[in-house]
């Protein structure tokens, strides 16, 4: 396993494009955080449903399309060029691959976001002045770890669909549409709302949340646990795909 | 001293998708230290027999195993088996260095190896450049590096002489005999039949996924090309008619004007020649001939009504 791991940690380190989206995503996050933050930070601060969570950690959404597209060319590129035969021929127990890949995956997602949340933080509310909060608020801590933990699930999730769909564009034309559009407009529609929090992104902004809205059913270690099981779920589906498929 | 058991082992193997059969119930055994040759037309079964000893795709039916055990259950693979399966496997945006790098390092195998494949197959100088910029040879060869990282006693190269010039093909003879004296087990396949039977001990030929053909090469060459020979000479009508004279029948080369001589052996047209003091410029087995013989063995069958 640890043969394994090693191979997967050259192989995305070794790639010009997962350096180019961790890069993304923290321009995303960060800039887009300090951007809102910075045109209307004081405004928002004043309104009674503000939320300095949700205000700071902005441009998380943003920063799930380099998260989505990383994902996808971590899983479904191998086959795109064919390079999982390569892969599976080094590695031939399929549930260590994708243990494997998994892994590296969401440990560099998780580096990176981790750094991010806390830079974002730091900036958007120095950026803020007076009505700024820091890691001392109460929930604030939490809110900052969430915006660590929800990008590396959700990363987890489009790896195992890239697993499952074995095709790049495939997989980026249902994830990015779906996570970048869809799922926060679905929690607008009011009839569906109550359901649409428990999509997977849904789930895990709750968490990046220091207060609950009217629509919250459930509170934010339960979205990123809720978060998890999408991504246990979307795991195990293509492990049992990988597994008895022909590479 | 070696004892020639044999190395892979394939049992009925088969592979059916949906209706149609890519692999009909194969059965062959690759004995150690030898080179085989895997031959068939293109479609013939011969990649999907090479991806299910590989492990990759799964047999309908029948057993394919490497050293008595399925290649998923070798705990190091690439120590095991050294395996070539087609050349665009090397990600576009890596380098050679940093793709035999994760090579290694799945199987735990020594920094030093790489750098050793490297110099072995000649791109020692192209080590630090993106696979995108690579020639069709040079992936081919950086695949071959790949193949020999864990310094495998045992080999599977699927189309080794695709995208190869003149000298590459000559290059890979020479390599495969040379794998094959240090003692290691080669599987090569191939549609170019003629070209790469020459290099093997022994033949497997299929078509349409059956086994057409398991025989030792010398074998297989008396029985296609006896009596076959192509002569150059710069007087082929006088070396025709003399030959004729002998018994032959003769015919001539379109290509190149050589002569393609069958019912004589090639001992015989060289006394002929000598006798009445004709200057040859080549004599050989006809192996276009062989060519032929590989053609004829694998003619599709006539569709089976449906």
């Amino acid at each position: 396993m640890t043969a394994a791991l090693r191979a997967e940690w050259v192989k995305a380190t070794t790639l010009r494009s997962t350096w180019l989206t961790l890069l993304a995503y923290v321009v995303a996050v960060a800039g887009i955080g300090v951007g809102v933050v910075a045109s209307v930070g004081a405004a928002e601060a004043a309104e009674p449903d503000y939320d300095p969570g949700t205000i700071a950690f902005y441009g998380l959404n943003f920063g799930h399309v380099a998260v989505i597209v990383l994902a996808v060319l971590l899983t479904a590129g191998e086959y795109a060029r064919q390079t999982v035969h390569t892969s599976l021929v080094a590695v031939p127990r399929r549930g260590r691959f994708l243990a494997a890949k998994l892994a590296v995956g969401a440990v560099l997602v998780l580096g990176t976001a981790a750094v991010t949340a806390v830079a974002t933080l730091l900036l958007t509310q120095a950026v803020l002045g007076a009505p700024g909060v820091s890691l001392a608020t109460p929930g604030m801590l939490r809110a900052t770890v969430a915006a660590a933990l929800y990008p590396t699930l959700l990363a987890v999730v489009c790896m195992a669909v890239g697993v499952l769909l074995r095709d790049q564009a495939g997989a980026l034309g249902l994830l990015v549409p779906f996570f970048f559009l869809l799922s926060p407009l679905l929690e607008l529609v009011p009839g569906l709302q109550r359901a649409a929090v428990f999509l997977p992104d849904r789930a895990g902004a709750v968490a990046v949340r220091l207060h609950s809205r009217p629509i919250d059913v459930f509170g934010p270690v339960a979205g990123l646990g809720i978060l998890a099981l999408w991504a246990a779920a979307a795991v195990a589906l293509a492990w049992w795909a990988l597994r008895r498929r022909d590479a | 001293m070696r004892d020639r058991s044999a190395v892979i082992e394939v049992r009925g193997l088969t592979k059916r998708y949906g209706t149609v059969v890519a692999v009909d119930d194969l059965t062959f055994d690759v004995p150690e230290g030898t080179v085989t040759a895997f031959l068939g037309r293109n479609g013939a079964g011969k990649s999907t027999t090479l991806r299910m000893l590989l492990g990759l795709d799964r047999p309908t039916a029948g057993t394919a195993r490497i050293g008595g055990r399925a290649y998923a259950d070798l705990e190091r693979p690439l120590r095991a088996v050294g395996a070539l399966l087609d050349s665009s496997a090397a990600h576009p945006g890596r380098t050679a260095r940093d793709h035999l790098r994760w090579l290694a390092a799945s199987n735990a195998l020594p920094a030093h190896r790489v750098r050793a494949v490297l110099d072995l197959v000649g791109l020692r100088e192209a080590a630090g450049r993106r696979v995108r910029g690579f020639s069709l040879g040079m992936r081919q060869r950086l695949g071959i590096a790949a193949a020999l990282l864990g310094d495998p006693p045992v080999l599977l190269l699927d189309e080794p002489v695709n995208g190869l010039d003149a000298e590459g093909i000559r290059w890979l003879r020479a390599f495969l005999r040379g794998l094959a004296a240090e003692g290691r087990t080669v599987l090569v396949s191939s549609h170019l039949m003629a070209e790469v039977a020459r290099t093997a001990d022994h033949l497997l030929v299929v078509g349409s996924g059956r086994l057409l053909a398991d025989t030792p090469l010398p074998a297989f060459l008396a029985e296609h090309t006896v009596g076959r020979v192509r002569v150059g000479t710069a007087q082929p009508e006088r070396l025709r008619g003399l030959l004729l004279a002998a018994g032959a029948t003769v015919t001539r080369d379109d290509d190149d004007g050589a002569l393609r001589v069958a019912g004589v052996d090639a001992a015989r047209v060289g006394a002929v020649a000598a006798r009445h003091g004709v200057p040859l410029t080549e004599l050989g087995a006809d192996v276009r001939s062989l060519e032929d013989a590989f053609l004829g063995l694998t003619a599709p069958a006539p569709e089976a009504a449906a």
